[in-house]
């Protein structure tokens, strides 16, 4: 169910649910992911794993591993060189060198004919190890006399002041306002620890690449991946390769929420295939992709905020601690972005946050949709619940009158130029019947609880870089080309939208090119709801830019000038006032043929506005300077609870997003329910869980996702639509906010029920059940 | 040599590996890459095919995890594929319904959920959201959020018409009538008697014997064993009936579940909840109880119900014939009193007509998931008295177990808060579980109480509802 409140009208393409261009090839079976790439004469890789959580590799015995069945190379860290990858901090090799950090992390790997083989003489490398007391909690990991996980950190590039120091990888402190003096003036303080847990992002298809040298040493790399140029850039770095060598390349992708955005066996691949000589594929198993791939950091919140009697909310303090696993990874811009965000959507003018993140030897956290946000806001957005409770004034009457507004300030002072906010909030509000709804849950069944929670959130899209070129073929249909990976979610079809709405063309004569780095220009990635926005904006002036050489064309052959001449629908430019037109098909022959060359538009950008103005806020060890403009989402679910076994089931949800503008109503509406049931999982039984340092779970049959019947069966997802100026057609991101304010409505909504407020996630049956016969005080 | 069809195509193979999956013979040696792997443990449907077989003139179509079915299965059978549906440019109602509703994203879940919603249509002429869900559950999705994908079940299932498929039934009847029902390849054999299946299993102990191999299989593509040999009972006459007189149910160890849940929900209406949260439909369409009991898992879910119901096992090794009760089989952490060579052929239920038997399963995740604990209660009374109570858990202990401490307590007690608050405190008497991945051993307690607590109110005031299932959701929806 959906329905969108719109502030513009009246255009072609873009705002209809037109169906995904590559829908047809999926249903038939025929789309290629990588798995389903078999080059002629390709071997396949397998990897063996470090069974411990620390250790020094004091050498290698391959021997039995060469000698056997199949078996064409094996690679250990001996291979390749002391090279290093890392958005942030320059941290990891290709493959375990000298050390390994967290059991699963790959420390060898084999090429053999067939994949059994290759897993089998995986397991015949003998490996000497020196095994080092490990650390397991970023607590130990900070204390005095903890064992170092990486000696040479100091020397590491780093791409921000990152302050690391012994396990510190980094830290991060942002100010505005005076906290410490803000206290004394709140009528009404709430203070509480949080905890989240390890979240994995179970892309249905597990992470896999196939790589093959050419005769002249030059690389082919496939990838399931969210940005073939992050995957470039990280191979190159690692193996030592001047990015002229490696064309990376993309087939079809099973999803990526994060964990394709960053390397994961690329590297290896690229190197069993230089060793070997012959393309090697590599995927991996579900369980490897658990163990090896990365996950959603747990954090440690301990957050304190204050309001006045009437409301008006004054002051609030975030104090995180982050597990960044063996390897930074993304880590750093997650907590900086987690700071960023734990102020929320308000006006507090009193915010203080600030964060550690640390070297624990557990697989690598990084990014995973919400990036850091649905965190802070299990714990802010409940804070916000608990101070509405204690001053007896409805949750959303608190909200409604702090939150933030067109023109306001964001954390440490970039502007908001469009906010949907208050239409998001008046929309679940109205749409979930909220307030009969306060009134009304109460109604018991024996054994049965019901209970109703909200929550609001805010997401960017924005950061890095991104470009287009468009290009008009010879008989008039535009090629599409901007390097951007479509993970699933729709960006190809979004972006073809733009084009064509810009060049006034019918859809189907646009192509998109697959992203490939020989020949598409720079992506950073699909990542940070960034696409429809950066790329969306890069398309939209490359089309421009093309019409107007077409108009130039048009104007010559009319021999008018180009003011005279107008795009009209169906790829025509027609004389204005007349009837008289000409098709792209006879301007482009005429570029292509006689005059001037083939029509090519381009456009490049950066995201240009600054998070900080020092003027209002200090900060220390930014991760991002320049990090994105603001969507906003509110959110309202309905819950029931078992008394007997604390299982808690959504009975309903109303999810309003605030996109700016949605190009494709349809592909919105199922990020927003996607994100929901994601955001689900995690708030009631997703987790992983270590047994020392090895996960005890690595498998669908003991990590649950949801399934169909798990979800609500009213997820009402309601699209707001208040335009970015400078986004494409007003459109923002959507990708990753549905999923920030579930687990903290689902949290509201089981205290509703159950009048115990849950702190710590997943608010599995047996948290809720401890919680239901635990509850004596009213407030906590 | 075992013989099989996919889709129109006569195959017939002799030289394989026992072991090898359905998932990797179609990716590996057909170049069909359209099943996809996801998990290779039957738990994301990723690799959904269906299975066509004749039964009672007619063929009947399943959907099947590929990654844990053997090639060997499929003697006998039509295989289907994703690739299968599509004629030429035409879309089968199942593909072109995904299409309408944008029911794909990323698209790697896509065949699977096409391939189960193909199933469905073939199987039933209208269906409710309910039904759709139900047939879906073992498909996981990560991208959508499922509501376009029952939307598209909702469009395509409640359609007529016929397909290809009905159009070329007869032929396939045919083609598969003439393959006979047993077959031996080079180490893959398919008894079609029980006495060819006890002769092969004493002659060659190398032989495994599997069913439905949801539970086996996963030592091949888990721990990477091999299993160079083995004997499958699908086709074993006596192992697949399901008989009744009027004292007791006799079914076949070979019988899989949705061949017998609806005769057994039928005299035990609390039963209908356990299968529905059995594994997802897949499994329930490939698994047995045989395999249920004999894999001896103390987390399986028939276990506990058939010991409440009083169900004993026939076992046979070679010739001889022997009868154990449940309460008797397992004697610790997966091991039971089965011999080498020795298998289930019949599970014997007894009717207990008058008395009631309450079922209640507690997981993390409500469907197609594992048991945290499980309770069966089998109660007769009489008046407000309890005059005979058979109980048993899952997931408390090593094994499954009765609950012998809390049966004393209840018999001749009336239920009221009393016999309640005495019963409640029997738990840790009777159990002393662990802490694992699932629950710590304080929530089993605390459930185990908590069921007999929902007992009490079921049986005190029988016409609430006190569970949260999917059955009243569908009611709500209906009304
Ligand atoms: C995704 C998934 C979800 C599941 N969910 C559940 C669940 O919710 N509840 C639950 O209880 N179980 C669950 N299971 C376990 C499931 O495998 C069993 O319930 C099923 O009944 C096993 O039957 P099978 O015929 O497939 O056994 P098989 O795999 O064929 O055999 C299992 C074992 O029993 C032996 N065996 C089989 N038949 C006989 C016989 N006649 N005599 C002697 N030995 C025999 C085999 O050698 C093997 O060791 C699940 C499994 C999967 C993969
Ligand atoms: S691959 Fe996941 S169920 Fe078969
Ligand atoms: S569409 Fe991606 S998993 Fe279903």
């Amino acid at each position: 169910m959906s329905n969108t409140v719109s502030n513009t009208h009246g255009l072609g393409v873009v705002g209809k649910s037109v169906p995904k261009l590559e829908n047809r090839e999926k249903v038939l079976g025929k789309a290629e992911y990588i798995a389903d790439i078999y080059p002629p004469h390709m071997v396949h890789g397998a990897l063996l794993a470090s069974p411990h959580a620390h250790a020094l590799i004091l050498g290698y015995d391959v021997t039995e591993a060469l000698a056997a069945p199949g078996v064409v190379a094996v690679l250990t860290g001996d291979d390749v060189g002391e090279g290093r990858m890392g958005a942030f901090i320059k941290d990891e090799h290709a493959i375990a060198k000298h050390r390994v950090r967290y059991v699963g992390e790959p420390v060898a790997a084999v090429a053999a004919e067939t994949e059994q083989q290759a897993r089998k003489a995986a397991d015949l490398i003998r490996i000497e190890y020196q095994t080092l007391a490990p650390v397991l909690t970023p607590e130990q990991g900070l204390a005095a006399d903890a064992p170092i996980i990486h000696p040479d950190l100091e020397s590491y590039f780093k791409v921000f002041d990152a302050g690391s120091e012994a396990n510190l990888a980094s830290r991060t402190v942002f100010d505005e306002g005076d906290v410490a003096s803000a206290w004394e003036h709140c009528d009404v303080i709430v203070e509480g620890e949080f905890t989240t847990q390890a979240q994995a992002h179970v892309s249905i298809e597990p992470c896999g690449a196939v790589a093959h040298m050419d005769g002249n040493g030059r690389i082919k790399l496939w990838s399931a991946n969210q940005s073939v140029f992050r995957v470039q850039a990280n191979v190159c770095e690692s193996l030592e390769l001047p990015m002229s060598r490696l064309q990376s390349l993309t087939p079809r992708i099973g999803a990526g929420f994060g964990n394709k955005m960053e390397p994961h066996i690329q590297p290896i691949t690229v190197a069993l295939a230089m060793k070997c000589g012959r393309p090697v594929k590599l995927i991996l198993s579900r369980e490897e992709d658990f163990e090896m791939v990365r996950a959603r950091h747990p954090y440690r919140i301990r957050m304190k905020t204050g309001a006045k009697k009437d409301g008006t909310l004054v002051a609030r303090s975030c104090e995180v601690l982050l597990d960044c696993g063996a390897y930074v990874d993304d880590s750093p811009g997650v907590l900086g972005f987690s700071l960023l965000m734990a102020r929320g959507p308000y006006n507090i003018p009193n915010m203080h946050s600030e964060g550690k993140l640390v070297y624990t030897n557990k697989i690598r956290f990084g990014a995973f949709r919400g990036f850091g946000n649905p965190q802070v806001t299990f714990a802010g957005e409940q804070q916000i619940d608990e101070i509405a409770r204690q001053l007896e004034i409805d949750p959303i009457d608190l909200r409604r009158k702090n939150i933030l507004s067109e023109g306001d300030p964001w954390f440490l002072g970039q502007k908001v130029e469009s906010a949907g906010l208050a239409q998001c909030i008046d929309a679940v509000e109205k749409a979930s019947e909220w307030r009969d709804q306060i009134r009304s849950t109460k109604t018991q069944i024996p054994g049965r609880r019901t209970g109703i929670g909200m929550a609001i959130t805010a997401h960017i899209s924005g950061l890095l870089s991104s470009a287009a070129i468009v290009r008009i073929l010879e008989d008039g249909c535009v090629a599409l080309n901007t390097g951007a990976v479509d993970i699933g979610q729709g960006s190809d079809t979004v972006l073809a939208q733009i084009c064509a709405e810009t060049l006034k063309v019918d859809l189907k004569s646009v192509s998109v090119a697959s992203p490939d780095t020989d020949g598409s220009p720079y992506n950073w990635g699909t990542t940070a709801s960034r696409v429809t926005y950066m790329t969306g904006r890069a398309v939209k002036s490359a089309a421009e830019k093309a019409a107007i050489k077409i108009k130039q064309h048009a104007a010559e052959m009319f021999d008018c000038n180009i003011e005279d001449v107008e795009l009209r629908d169906g790829g025509v430019v027609g004389i204005i006032g007349t009837d008289k037109v000409l098709p792209f098909l006879a301007i482009s022959a005429r570029a292509h043929w006689a005059v001037g060359g083939p029509i090519i538009g381009e456009h490049s950008l950066a995201f240009e506005r600054d998070t900080l103005d020092p003027k209002r806020a200090v900060a220390l060890g930014l991760p991002f300077p320049r990090i994105g403009v603001l969507s906003f989402g509110a959110l309202v679910v309905e819950v029931e609870v078992d008394e007997v076994t604390g299982q808690t089931r959504i009975l309903k949800a109303w999810s309003a997003l605030d996109v700016g503008r949605a190009i494709n109503p349809q592909l919105v509406e199922v990020q927003i329910e996607g994100a929901f049931v994601q955001g689900l999982g995690y708030a009631l039984f997703e987790e992983m869980v270590w047994d020392g340092g090895r996960l005890s779970n690595p498998t669908l049959m003991d990590y649950k996702v949801p399934t169909i019947a798990d979800v609500p069966y009213d997820i009402e997802s309601i699209i707001i639509e208040s335009p970015e100026p400078d986004g494409p057609y007003g459109a923002k991101g959507a990708g990753e906010i549905g999923i920030n304010a579930v687990p903290a409505a689902i949290a509201n909504a089981v205290f509703d029920a159950t009048s115990y407020r849950h702190r710590h996630l997943p608010m599995t049956s047996e948290r809720v059940f401890n919680g239901l016969y635990n509850s004596q005080r009213k407030y906590q | 040599m075992i013989e099989f069809l996919l889709n129109n195509e006569y195959v017939a193979l002799d030289d394989f590996p026992a072991d090898q999956t359905v998932l990797d013979y179609l990716r590996i040696h057909r170049n069909r890459c359209g099943t996809k792997e996801g998990c290779a443990s039957g738990d994301c449907g990723a690799c959904t095919v269906v299975i066509a077989e004749v039964v009672d003139d007619e063929l009947r179509y399943r959907s099947l995890n590929s990654c844990i079915t053997f090639i060997g299965s499929l003697h006998g059978k039509q295989l289907i594929t994703v690739e299968d549906l599509a004629q030429g440019d035409e879309l089968h109602a199942v593909q072109q319904a995904l299409v309408k509703s944008h029911a794909s994203q990323c698209g790697f879940c896509t065949p699977g959920f096409v391939m189960s919603l193909f199933a469905l249509y073939k199987t039933q002429s209208s269906v409710d959201r309910y039904a759709v869900e139900t047939a879906l559950a073992g498909n996981l999705c990560r991208c959508t959020g499922y509501r376009p994908i029952v939307e598209a079940g909702l469009m395509a299932c409640n359609q007529i018409g016929a397909d290809q498929f009905d159009r070329c039934e007869s032929i396939i009847i045919s083609k598969l009538r003439a393959i006979p029902t047993h077959a031996r390849a080079a180490s893959f054999v398919i008894p079609d008697s029980i006495e060819q299946l006890a002769n092969t299993m004493i002659e060659d102990p190398e032989y495994r014997i599997f069913c439905g191999s949801t539970d086996l299989a996963l030592e091949v593509t888990q721990n990477l064993y091999t299993l160079p040999k083995l004997v499958s009972v699908g086709s074993v006459k006596e192992m697949n009936r399901v008989e009744q007189d009027n004292s007791e149910f006799r079914i076949g160890a070979a019988v899989r579940y949705e061949d017998c849940a609806g005769i057994l929900v039928s005299q035990w209406p609390d039963l209908a909840e356990v299968f529905l949260r059995l594994g997802s439909l897949p499994i329930r369409n490939q698994g047995s109880i045989g395999g249920n009991v004999a894999n001896a898992s103390p987390i399986g879910d028939m276990p506990p119900v058939l010991m409440a119901l009083n169900a004993a096992l026939e076992l046979r090794l070679g010739n001889e014939q022997r009868i154990v009760p449940m309460d008797e089989f397992f004697i610790g952490y997966k091991q039971t009193v089965l011999r080498p060579g020795e298998f289930i052929s019949t599970i014997n239920i007894p009717k207990s007509s008058g008395s009631r038997l309450f079922v209640y399963k507690n997981s993390k995740r409500f469907d197609d998931d594992i048991s945290t604990c499980l309770g069966a209660f089998l109660i007769d009374f009489s008046g407000e008295k309890i005059t005979r109570a058979r109980i048993a858990f899952g997931g408390m202990a090593a094994i499954t177990k009765r609950a012998l401490v809390l049966e004393n307590t209840l018999v001749n007690s009336s239920f009221n808060s009393e016999t309640l608050r005495r019963a409640r405190e029997t738990v840790p008497l009777d159990f002393q579980p662990i802490d694992d991945v699932r629950a710590s051993a304080d929530y089993r307690i605390a459930v185990a109480k908590g069921f007999i607590s929902r007992l009490f109110l079921e049986l005190v005031r029988p016409n609430d509802i006190h569970r949260i299932t999917r059955f009243e959701h569908q009611s709500m929806e209906m009304t």
